[in-house]
């Protein structure tokens, strides 16, 4: 048996060749100052976010009945009026008697996980999307596409609010709900199977389970057979925005992925792999998504920076967390009483800094975005 | 009485500085064109007959630099060294002076433009003072003048004693006015038409109103070939130009490109690595290895009589119908760490252990046959 | 010329048989076919086991396509492909077809349909679908023009050449890399290339791993689309000579296609001239360069630059260009170009008629078909 050393060996000739792209990916990021700025920008919050339990200790007995969450803001102060900043409270408390310190560094973990959830699942979603439009073109990519196009129709933010407001306050999976989006996407699958023409076997068999699909679909609506919930979680208002943001965002990935899938798909090697015999999804797998999903990568950091942006500004018009959540849009909503007046300027601690927090997040990630792109230009331009 | 040279490269040494390292991707280049005379240089890819006639161009871009050496270029009767001049007086000789000819021509015409307009911006950018006096002339000749006509002139004499006059790029901003400008667009479309004819082609007048998409690749080849010559160059330099083309469409340009040189008297350089073309074309050959010329001869001593090893294994290497086939063996080196000493040593037959040394200096070793190889110094 | 020992002359490995392949062409509000192009027009050939056939012919001809509708990268738009087909097999079909187009009676034609489907079914590779289609990537392979696009730029080597394995699971998993490395030996390669990715190599290399994958299978016919235009002339010599080593240890057939008239002549043994999607002219090597018949074959030879410059050429080029294969001309589709064209040329098209020898031309004035 190897040795360890010796293992660790074999896995470094194996990887060289990333190794040696990696190394120097990260001289390129060394050499320009705004995506050094940028890195130690998103390292710091990261810091913050892991060191969050100790720099501001959730203390339950500031709430009686012992709240658990931590993401709660405490509210144990019962001043009316917001106070600045002081040795106990470093950044201040607003009206209601909240922490502005414990809620903004809360807050940054509540930022990550918007701005990481929303981006990886829209960026699931939308790839999936994107690629089956592009890789089998014809009527299922009108079909996806038109669906995007109405999504993209509406503005963003008007669109999240929207759903923010009509979903449901909590979500239940019963029988139908499962079973009829199960249906569709099936009979789709037939569609695909029955416009590549592969083997009629499959695609009759395709034909039987959605038929089968159908039918119990049909009788539970009319209820012959009774419904039966599989999940009920509540969703906070939180989740809604989650939700509500994976909805609106996933459009844009699948346009961007189908025009590379569009290209990849013309290139000699993916034309080769078939020729050696290789199925469909190991062509998509192997071939097409390393080589277009770059690009994506680059748009979808770009975006966690601007999808805590517009989850602060759903917080701010009050459709976002709940008023005591730890969330910067919250935070800054607090002052939403003084904004046309001259107490904006007495209590600048309640918007300012969370906003300088949600400000230069973005920022963050903005600039690393660009460093990441022109890095990996460089590079392609090599091959 | 010599015959001054036309171009003269002495010594070109040009590097890359890239992350990888630094390539010396000319290490030395030694060139002569005569005048009138059509000038071949072979080479693998690599070995730098490309960056060579962007040297003369002077376009070398960062990372590039040119580090050493001297290219002279003999126009007009004066001698010019293009690596002391600045950018505005280069940019007098480019087009005008030497022209370059690239491999993908679709890729070097601009696909939002027409022929004509490509073609009329050169003859703007070089001859416009003679389109003014032409215009102008053609305006006087007319017999009836209206009141349009004597106000046009007013115009084009005043634009003929100042061509760059602010106050006629003024006017020609001006949606109505602007039409003065009809008469100038006619002389430059006379002018097109007559090049693109001369260049072999059916129908001329549609030919100049297409988009390079709709021309095929052949009849792109020769709009610009037709750009090229626009001005008249003492230079031409074709890099590749028929390497993507139809064997029968090769013909035609290289047939092209002979009768135009009878015409128009100019020198051309042209870059392949098709000893064929070669063959065919070209009244001296200069071969190329990883950044050096290794010789340079007339055609038929050349191939009759090569005298660097490279050459020779190179022309061994073009296979013949019933013998077995022979290659080089090895590849070409890595400009990044150059090998010491001669750059082919590795891949060569007769390496001495000089040749791993010294780099050998380019000699004249008969009448018009330099090589650059230690078999033939001391 | 290259010798013909070890090609059986009367074993043949691939008919082609009528084969066409049409691209209809979209215009129009409702995006109807309002034309076609015709890039491979009803072309039949035979290639012989063991032998390397040439097909050559300039841009717009087809040679690309006909390469890739044989193996079946492209779907044929009619025709017949029989591959490792015995002689009876097809002789039996031919009779059949025969059969069918003399037959009046509709029963016993409906019987001779269904018995010429079921064998299409069996033999016909223009036909074959599903895991039929899938086993005869095992037989046939492709090595591309430029290596530079045909490989997975973030692929590494040992991953390219051994996905054809990985996919056909010809042996286990664990036995694969010892397979990838005794291919790249084979082709010039060695174990410190495995791990590494293509961009790292010179052209001339990138077209070995793209050799090796075409060869890893073991197939018995590989198509050669231009595997040499996209590397130095030095290489050229290294790789025709590799070709021709692989055929002889491996038991190949090839079909190789090209532009490059000097290429061809070295290396294979018979060659077919194609012109706007159809031959216009098929004999051995030999015969084409020192006697061609056709003129467009006669054309191509001229035009082609000799490295020789004691032997210019005093010959006017070949006026015009390749038409478009959308509207091609009436008749033989040369004439336009023809330095010898005469009144039947413009109106019928010529068929592809032995001139004796085994020397095949389309060509009025050589074949005499007419009267």
């Amino acid at each position: 048996m190897f040795s360890l050393r010796e293992r660790i060996q074999k896995w470094k000739k194996a990887h060289e060749a990333s190794i040696k792209e990696l190394k120097f990916i990260l001289f390129r990021i060394r050499k320009s100052p705004l995506s050094l700025l940028g890195t130690f920008i998103i390292a710091f919050y990261i810091i913050i976010a892991i060191l969050a339990p100790i720099l501001a200790p959730p203390q339950p007995s500031w709430d009686i009945f012992k709240n658990p969450n931590p993401f709660i803001i405490p509210d144990a102060y019962n001043s009316v009026d917001p106070t600045p900043p002081s040795p106990q409270h470093p950044f201040g408390i607003t009206v209601e008697g909240y922490d502005i310190y414990y809620g903004c560094i809360w807050g940054t973990i509540t930022a990550f996980r918007v701005g990481v959830m929303v981006v990886a699942l829209s960026l699931i979603i939308g790839l999936a999307v994107g690629i089956i439009a592009g890789y089998y073109g014809g009527l299922v990519d009108e079909i996806l596409m038109r669906l995007t196009d109405i999504i993209i129709c509406f503005p963003g933010l008007i669109l999240a609010m929207a759903f923010v407001v009509a979903l449901p306050p909590a979500l239940t999976l019963d029988a139908p709900t499962i079973l009829i989006p199960i249906t569709v996407v099936i009979a789709l699958i037939t569609l695909l199977q029955f416009l590549k023409r592969t083997s009629k076997r499959r695609a009759i068999i395709y034909l039987a389970i959605t038929l089968v699909l159908a039918v119990v679909s049909a009788l539970i609506l009319l209820g012959i057979v009774p419904k039966i919930n599989v999940v009920q979680t509540p969703l906070t208002r939180l989740d809604k925005v989650l939700i509500a943001l994976i909805l609106v965002g996933w459009p844009g990935y699948a346009r961007v992925i189908r025009g590379e899938v569009l290209r990849a798909r013309s290139e000699d090697y993916v034309e080769a792999a078939k020729a050696i015999g290789a199925s469909d999804s190991r062509i998509i797998f192997k071939h097409i998504v390393p080589n277009t999903i770059y690009p994506i990568l680059i748009l979808a950091s770009l975006d966690i920076g601007s999808i805590v942006l517009t989850a602060a500004a759903l917080s701010f018009l009050g459709i976002g967390a709940e008023p005591s959540y730890a969330d910067w849009g919250q935070l800054v909503q607090k002052c939403e009483p003084y904004m046309l007046g001259v107490d904006i300027v007495r209590y600048w601690y309640i918007w300012l800094i969370p906003g300088a927090f949600i400000f230069i997040f973005g920022l963050g990630w903005n600039l690393l975005g660009d460093a990441i792109r022109d890095v990996l230009d460089p590079t392609l331009r090599r091959r | 009485m010599e015959i001054e040279n036309i171009v003269d490269v002495e010594n070109l040494m040009l590097r890359f500085y890239t992350y990888e390292g630094i390539v010396e991707a000319l290490d030395g280049v030694n060139l002569h064109i005569k005048p009138n005379e059509i000038l071949g240089v072979v080479g693998e890819t690599g070995c730098g007959k490309s960056v060579t006639s962007l040297a003369i161009l002077g376009i070398v871009m960062p990372p590039g630099r040119i580090e050493n050496g001297k290219i002279i270029i003999n126009v007009n009767g004066k001698q010019i060294d293009i690596l002391k001049l600045h950018e505005e007086a280069i940019r007098k000789i480019r087009g005008k002076d030497i022209s370059m000819v690239f491999q993908e021509p679709r890729a070097y015409l601009n696909p939002v433009y027409t022929v004509f307009d490509q073609i009329s911006e050169v003859l703007i950018e070089h001859r416009k003072q003679e389109f003014i006096n032409r215009a102008l002339q053609t305006l006087k000749n007319q017999p009836k003048k209206s009141t349009i006509t004597n106000f046009y002139i007013s115009i084009y004499e005043k634009w003929s004693k100042n061509p760059n006059s602010l106050l006629i790029r003024f006017l020609s901003k001006i949606p109505i006015l602007r039409r003065f400008q009809n008469p100038f667009k006619k002389e430059l479309r006379k002018e097109v038409v007559q090049l693109l004819k001369s260049l072999g082609m059916a129908d001329p007048e549609r030919v100049a109103d297409s988009y390079p998409h709709e021309l095929s690749g052949g009849m792109a080849q020769r709009v610009v070939i037709a750009m090229a010559l626009a001005c008249n160059p003492t230079l031409l330099i074709c890099d590749e130009p028929t390497t993507n083309l139809d064997v029968t469409v090769q013909a035609q340009i290289l047939e092209l490109i002979r009768a135009l040189r009878a015409k128009f008297k100019s020198s051309i350089l042209y870059i392949t690595h098709d000893l064929g073309v070669i063959a065919e074309l070209c009244e001296r050959v200069a071969v190329m290895y990883a950044g050096n010329v290794v010789e340079l001869a007339p055609v038929i001593e050349l191939f009759k009589n090569p005298l660097h090893p490279y050459t020779r294994a190179l022309l061994e290497s073009i296979p013949r119908p019933g013998q077995p086939f022979k290659s080089i063996p090895g590849i070409v080196p890595s400009l990044i760490n150059p090998p010491k000493g001669c750059r082919f040593n590795e891949r060569c037959n007769y390496a001495m252990d000089i040749c791993y040394k010294i780099k050998p200096k380019f000699i004249k070793v008969k009448e018009d046959h330099f090589v650059a190889c230690h078999l033939y110094g001391e | 010329m290259p010798s013909i020992r070890g090609v059986n002359m009367s074993e043949k490995i691939l008919h082609i048989k009528s084969l066409k392949k049409y691209y209809p062409v979209l215009g129009g509000v409702f995006r109807r076919k309002i034309a076609e192009v015709k890039a491979v027009d009803n072309v039949s050939l035979e290639i012989r086991r063991g032998e390397c056939f040439g097909v050559v012919g300039e841009s717009g001809c087809g040679k690309t396509t006909l390469a890739k509708t044989t193996i079946r990268i492209l779907e044929p738009t009619e025709g017949h492909i029989y591959f490792n087909v015995d002689e009876e097999i097809i002789s039996k079909i031919e009779k059949l077809e025969q059969n069918l187009m003399s037959e009046r009676d509709k029963k016993t034609k409906s019987t001779i349909e269904a018995e010429l489907r079921k064998l299409y079914h069996q033999y016909d590779v223009a036909k074959f679908k599903g895991s039929k289609l899938h086993r005869l990537r095992r037989e046939m392979q492709i090595v591309y023009q430029d290596p530079t696009t045909s490989l997975n730029p973030r692929m590494l080597v040992k991953d390219i050449v051994g996905e054809p394995l990985l996919i056909h699971r010809v042996v286990e998993k664990k036995k694969i890399p010892e397979k990838v490395l005794q291919i790249l030996k084979k082709v010039g390669l060695g174990e410190q290339h495995l791990y590494r990715y293509p961009h790292e190599f010179s052209g001339g290399q990138r077209q070995r791993i793209a050799i090796a994958r075409a060869l890893v299978l073991q197939p018995k016919f590989v198509v050669l689309d231009e595997p040499t235009s996209s590397v130095d002339v030095s290489v050229r010599a290294q790789l025709l000579e590799l070709f021709q080593t692989l055929q002889k240890d491996m038991n190949l057939t090839y079909m190789f296609i090209t532009h490059d008239l000097n290429v061809v002549e070295c290396i294979s043994n018979r060659v077919a001239v194609m012109y706007l999607g159809k031959i216009v002219e098929l004999a051995e090597t030999g015969k084409i360069f020192s006697e061609p018949l056709h003129p467009y074959t006669r054309a191509l030879t001229e035009s082609a630059p000799i490295p020789d410059p004691t032997r210019k050429k005093m010959r006017a080029p070949l006026k015009g260009e390749v038409p478009s294969p959308i509207n091609p001309p009436a008749g033989c589709r040369f004439h336009p170009r023809c330095p010898l064209a005469i009144d039947i040329c413009r109106s019928k098209e010529p068929i592809l008629m032995d001139a004796g020898n085994n020397h095949f031309v389309a060509c009025h004035l050589m074949t005499k078909s007419t009267k």
